[in-house]
């Protein structure tokens, strides 16, 4: 358009919204002599107003209709177009409120928005290109999750499978360290029984010794207030060193027995060498309680024991770390797996499979689950070439063009041929074309015949001896004949039937099968007809 | 694609057909096409009407087995034959 052409134009579009607004106020302000006319003038301005609207709405929205390569382009299109359509449907709502706010009337029958019906399956594409877009980043990132914790548990499990072997080979030390003490300590014991036997019998004399210190120390502490002499003391004060000793011994054997009847039994699983490390452990604190309240101060012969059982207790307890690891990676592993599944089960809605095949990001038919998401998507979003054409507009619209042959996708699946699909087409070589073609026409009548049977011939009258002329035959049906007729001397043409081959495969199917079922080729016959082979109709 | 009278088909299930004749009925192409054996040296006794059909830049062939839909379009083919 000339730059005068626009300056035009646009003094044109300012004196129409002026006279809009001029008559608009003065309908307002009730100045007016003739509302009528007044009325009328405004309804006409308001028209033209929104004609006016109409026009440049109609000038830019022919260029929102075009190809898109992909996905992305065509939310982008399709958010423009969508917000294009709704803001002219809300100047025109706007207008009919003002007018109506301003005479009481509605204004009726302006010019359909162009499009406007088809909003709704507009928005609803777009609904579905962002719900694909967003979903196929939160599969493809729930996927690179899934990964990683998968990598992590792989370590995880290598890591314990070292702990495992430490934990065997510390097993081993710890009974071997263990035995080597008890033996210093006269109990040599065979097998568990054995163990459990000494212990139960250690028992009771333990009781009885902790029970005699007790008594002695009751006892030394009443004479002691009641008051005795300084060589009385030293002399109760070693009885008193005489129970504790001999409590000591008693209960310092209970406590080995008590390890010995854990260390002797071997584990090899996470959970019972846990509970042997916790109750040795616990052992171990009670003998140290024993020996500092009986202010035990000789050297402590299971010292090394304590370093071996320190080092088996942290390792243990990182085992436990990386077990609880190992249940929590899995954890998220299936839920990552549950949220994974629902978003890839919301994004096989159909609309969207079409979406995708209409933008080949799938192979026509059930391809999408082919997939399993193992598609880059966005690599395959952007590597798309021009396959897609949305638009009704008629002066621009085009069929999508599914022949594209610089599609830059390779097939996902490698794809057999149908029965029925034609897979080439040749010249032929040694077939004799005008007899076979002599051939096919002549079943090819005599089946038209029969199907679009001409009047039945009149059949040659014969004249039996001594009886009268009989009256011709009555005309017989093709379709009973058919399975009725046999050829005997008569003139009549019609083959004889019930040599006919059998052909099979041509009791098909309905006709109107979609070309790509292949079932069709092969399938039933609805009204169970023959076409019959040529043998049967060769003279 | 060449289909065109006097050239063989070969289907997906390895069959080769030769076409005797073709016509176009209320826009849609049918072949009337034989079975040639697999020396490709004659015909079977095994011929049918075909719609020929195409999908995604592939034919197909539907054989048309119907008595009545064979009544409409026979007579076309035998007009064409003769």
């Amino acid at each position: 358009m000339e730059r005068g052409d626009i300056m035009q134009e646009e003094t044109s579009k300012k004196i129409k919204e002026n006279k809009y607004k001029i008559l608009r106020m003065s309908l307002i302000l009730g100045n007016v002599n003739n509302d009528e006319e007044a009325l009328a003038n405004f309804e006409t301005s308001a028209r033209e107003i929104d004609a006016m609207n109409g026009e440049e709405f109609l000038d830019t929205i022919n260029n929102k209709y075009y190809k898109t390569k992909n996905l992305e382009e065509e939310q982008k299109r399709l958010k423009d177009l969508v917000g294009f359509i709704e803001g002219r449907i809300a100047q025109r709502n706007a207008l009919e409120e003002d007018f109506y706010n301003v005479t009481g009337h509605r204004i009726t029958d302006l010019e359909e928005i162009k499009d406007e019906s088809k909003l709704p399956e507009y928005k609803n594409r777009l609904a579905c290109i962002d719900k694909y877009l967003k979903n196929t980043q939160i599969v493809d990132e729930t996927s690179k999750n899934i990964k990683k914790y998968q990598n992590e548990l792989d370590k995880s499990y290598e890591e314990k499978e070292n702990y495992e072997e430490d934990n065997i080979r510390l097993e081993k030390e710890l009974s071997d360290l263990f035995k080597k003490i008890v033996a210093d300590n006269t109990i040599v014991l065979r097998n568990v029984e054995e163990i459990d036997k000494e212990i139960a019998d250690t028992n009771p004399s333990v009781m009885d010794s902790k029970k005699t210190l007790e008594i002695f120390q009751k006892t030394f502490r009443a004479l002691k207030k009641a008051g005795i002499s300084s060589r009385e003391e030293r002399e109760y004060l070693s009885y008193i060193d005489n129970a504790k000793e001999d409590y000591y011994n008693k209960i310092e054997r209970y406590f080995l027995l008590s390890i010995y009847r854990l260390v002797f039994v071997i584990c090899n699983e996470f959970e019972t060498i846990y509970n042997k490390r916790n109750k040795i452990r616990e052992i171990l604190d009670d003998r140290i309680n024993t020996r500092t309240e009986l202010n035990i101060r000789e050297e402590d012969k299971l010292s090394k024991l304590y370093s071996l059982l320190d080092i088996q207790y942290e390792k243990i307890l990182k085992e436990k770390e990386i077990n609880d690891n190992i249940e929590n990676l899995k954890e998220k592993i299936a839920d990552s797996t549950v949220e994974l599944d629902r978003y890839k089960e919301e994004l096989d809605q159909k609309e969207i499979t079409d979406l995708l095949e209409e933008y080949s990001i799938i192979k026509k038919k059930n391809a999408y689950q082919d997939l399993d998401f193992n598609l880059d998507y966005n690599t395959s979003i952007n590597n798309i070439e021009d396959t897609y054409n949305y638009q009704d507009d008629e002066s621009n619209y085009e069929e999508p063009d599914y022949t594209n042959k610089d599609l830059n996708l390779k097939p996902m699946v490698e794809e057999q041929p149908k029965d029925n699909q034609i897979i080439k087409i040749s010249d032929p070589t040694s077939i004799d074309i005008l007899k076979v073609t002599e051939k096919t026409k002549n079943v090819m009548i005599k089946v038209g015949e029969m199907l679009n049977p001409k009047p039945t011939p009149i059949l040659k009258e014969i004249k039996p001896i001594n009886k009268p002329i009989e009256e011709p035959k009555p005309v017989v049906d093709h379709q009973e004949e058919l399975s009725s007729y046999s050829m005997s001397d008569d003139d009549l043409s019609l083959p004889d039937f019930t040599d006919l081959p059998t052909v099979s495969s041509l009791t098909g199917s309905n006709t109107n099968e979609v070309g790509n079922n292949q079932n069709s080729f092969w399938g039933n016959n609805d009204d169970d007809f023959e076409f019959p082979s040529i043998n049967g109709w060769e003279e | 694609m060449d289909l065109i009278v006097n050239k063989v088909l070969t289907l997906g299930n390895g069959e080769n057909y030769l076409i005797v004749g073709k016509i176009n009925f209320e826009l849609e192409d049918y072949l009337y096409i034989a079975q040639i054996n697999e020396t490709r040296t004659d015909i079977l006794d095994n011929y049918k009407i075909v719609k020929v059909t195409k999908d995604n830049d592939k034919y197909y062939l539907d054989e048309i087995v119907g008595e009545e839909k064979l009544k409409k379009i026979l007579p076309v083919f035998i007009e064409s034959l003769s």
